[in-house]
């Protein structure tokens, strides 16, 4: 059973300047669906779309982000809801189903209130609660179950050190126990041992609650740790998808393999080497497969026609033309 | 304890500091001016036709009009004077409204000028901040670019202008409200219903021109403060949670971007002290611009120090405060 199912977005930043229109195709034709119970790994370079594609799916579409297509479902209350149809079910849907842990929780909280103020606002429009002992109760047992001290709901974020400010983060983002917890870079800016605290009090919440994990990081080693899939974004688009032992054991799309193979391993000294080139520009990007002036196998093919994701062993997918020849329908 | 030793004490003596500095400036300039005040009375006596006094009660004259003056003696002495002076409230006599003291015309005018002032920036600080916080959270809606463009267009006209307009149209075309002065003539002043109207009435057009002005100042700071809060990680991320744009607006944008909002308006309210010249000379209103203007024609120094002093204790008491009350406001400075 899913819990988020994501079909054909699409997703452009276009502005306009002196009339002259550009488009940044950040998120380009992605389909995927997120399990219950499930930690889903979205790993690429800096600039693939991996946040654009988190900012809508948290239905954080601003000006000049704009979806030009596509459909994004979550599981709620058995039924399926579309919360790109209607703003009045994402407004429903906010915390209860979903929320959102930001890259760089470190400003997310604002400065000039204590921590147990946004947990009264968060929790006062979401379960009709008004009464602010029932509030903190509620909340403190909450921080209780998280192993987070009582003191910091009524400490201001700047007494706070960066990975408690995270963590609190992380325990507003799941006070209402949410069915899809959307991470953006939790442990980005963490020193590593703040990094391990905030991955294991992911990992708790996780067994605890059932609930599912998207968590986009470019840090292949928090995916090894974590992740019961992983998906692999090159420029916009879904270049491979599958579970995280597949991913690191068999890598199939180019891209993946370069990824996995710049990753250091015990024992084996050779020089690693990276991803030749650099990410291409969304504003005007490669014709057909994206990653073919980077791919050391690209075919003629390649230049031409845009590979279409296809399953190649079970729950393992790819879109490279190495592996079939499907062509995507756009 | 400790907030008293390192927050408190400090600052208080920061406080004298800056006042000790200021009197001494203002004692020391008058008397850097070539200007001689007994010489100044001296003439003007003469020229009414005391030229037949004798040499000596001239030089008798001249002397008491020294000690009156606090001219007298070395500067040293004339230093120690005008302090001792000082604390017992006592600037002098006026020079140009002779022997009446200093202290006296000041408590005369003061009231006036500070009941129309505290009422104006306060008003103005409210409304015109509410509206810019607004205008700044929703800036592109319709309405808010509209209330943007009549700031703009309110806030660059000379003031002068603003309040002539203003008393010809209310006060000369549409007879609504007085021309001149703080309450009508034949009224004696005391706390009955009808005084306190009339007061009202007279004060009506001087404020409104004030707050316009005030209020567009305010706006547009405060809607360029917000513009940039708006874009903040916390803002986004409340929007994120669902939280109702209202809340938003107060507890998440506001209530960040008036922080440096409140050190302005303290040093605003401490400004009033010097009066208000173009408004009290156009709505001929009695306060200390006025009497300072006059003071600093006529040469009358005893005044103009008693202004300047005042002017100085009141900014640097709305400083102190503001720094004293500061972290109620921002938490990020407690303790610090």
């Amino acid at each position: 059973m899913y819990a988020l199912k994501v079909e054909n977005l699409k997703a452009y930043y276009i502005t306009s300047l002196y009339g002259i229109e550009r488009k940044v195709r950040a998120v380009d034709n992605v389909s995927f669906q997120v399990m219950e119970n499930e930690i889903l790994g979205i790993a690429g370079e800096s600039g693939c779309g991996k946040s654009t594609l988190l900012k809508t799916l948290i239905g954080l579409i601003k000006p000049p982000l704009s979806v030009i297509g596509g459909e994004i479902y979550y599981k709620y209350d058995g039924k399926e809801v579309n919360i790109l149809k209607s703003s009045s079910d994402l407004k429903e849907l906010k915390w209860k189903v979903f929320s959102y842990v930001p890259q760089g929780s470190m400003n997310v909280l604002n400065p000039t209130r204590k921590i147990i103020k946004t947990f009264e606002d968060v929790i006062k429009v979401h379960l009709n609660v008004t009464n602010n002992d029932e509030i903190r109760n509620m909340v403190g047992e909450h921080l209780k179950s998280l192993g987070l001290p009582l003191e910091v709901l009524n400490s201001f974020p700047h007494q706070l050190s960066g990975g408690m400010r995270q963590r609190v983060t992380i325990a507003l983002a799941t006070i209402l126990k949410p069915k899809v917890i959307i991470t953006d870079e939790a442990t980005t800016a963490l020193d590593v041992v703040v990094q391990r605290g905030v991955i294991q009090l992911l990992k708790r919440i996780q067994s605890e609650f059932k609930n599912s994990i998207i968590m986009v990081t470019h840090d292949m080693g928090v995916h090894a740790n974590m992740a019961d899939r992983i998906i692999i974004m090159y420029a916009g688009k879904l270049v491979e998808i599958g579970s995280a032992k597949d991913i690191f054991k068999n890598p199939l799309h180019p891209y993946t393999r370069y990824l996995i193979e710049s990753l250091p391993k015990i024992g084996d000294k050779t020089i690693r080497r990276s991803v030749p080139g650099a990410p291409p520009s969304l504003l005007n990007p490669p014709s057909g497969c994206r990653f073919h002036p980077r791919c050391p196998y690209a075919m003629n093919e390649c230049k031409e026609m845009v590979p279409d994701l296809i399953e190649v062993e079970k729950g393992h997918k790819v879109a490279c033309f190495l592996h079939g020849k499907e062509v995507e329908k756009v | 304890m400790n907030l008293l030793k390192r927050y408190i004490i400090p600052r208080l003596i920061q406080y004298f500091i800056v006042i000790f500095i200021g009197v001494t400036v203002v004692f020391l300039v008058p008397r850097f001016t070539p200007l001689d005040p007994v010489v100044t009375v001296l003439n003007r006596m003469t020229s009414y036709g005391a030229q037949y006094l004798d040499p000596s009660a001239i030089e008798k004259l001249k002397e008491t009009m020294m000690e009156l003056y606090g001219l007298k003696g070395s500067i040293w002495e004339q230093y120690l004077n005008f302090w001792k002076r000082l604390f017992k409230g006592d600037f002098g006599p006026s020079l140009s409204i002779f022997p009446t003291p200093v202290i006296s015309i000041i408590a005369n005018s003061l009231p006036w000028t500070a009941g129309l002032l505290v009422v104006v920036a306060i008003l103005s600080w409210i409304i015109g901040n509410i509206l810019g916080g607004i205008a700044g959270y929703y800036a592109d809606r319709r309405w808010s670019k509209v209330m943007s463009i009549v700031a703009m267009s309110i806030y660059p006209i000379p003031y002068y202008i603003m309040a002539l307009v203003l008393l010809i149209l209310f006060a000369y075309i549409f007879p609504i409200f007085p021309m001149v002065g703080g309450y009508s003539i034949g009224l004696t002043p005391s706390f009955s219903l009808e005084f306190i109207f009339n007061v009202i009435k007279h004060a009506f057009l001087p404020a409104l021109s004030l707050i316009l002005i005030g209020i567009g100042w305010w706006f547009l700071s405060m809607r360029s403060l917000t513009s940039t809060i708006v874009a903040e990680d916390f803002v986004t991320y409340a929007e994120v949670m669902g939280i109702p744009s209202r809340k938003i607006l107060f507890q998440y944008v506001m209530r960040n971007g008036l922080l440096p909002q409140i050190t302005n308006l303290a040093l605003q309210i401490g400004g009033i002290f010097s009066g208000s010249l173009i408004t009290e000379t156009v709505f001929s209103y009695p306060g200390l611009g006025q009497l300072l203007y006059m003071a600093i024609n006529n040469g009358d120094f005893n005044l103009i120090m008693g202004i300047a002093v005042l002017s100085i204790i009141g900014i640097a008491t709305s400083a102190l405060l503001i720094d004293l009350l500061y972290p109620l406001f921002d938490p990020r400075v407690r303790y610090r």
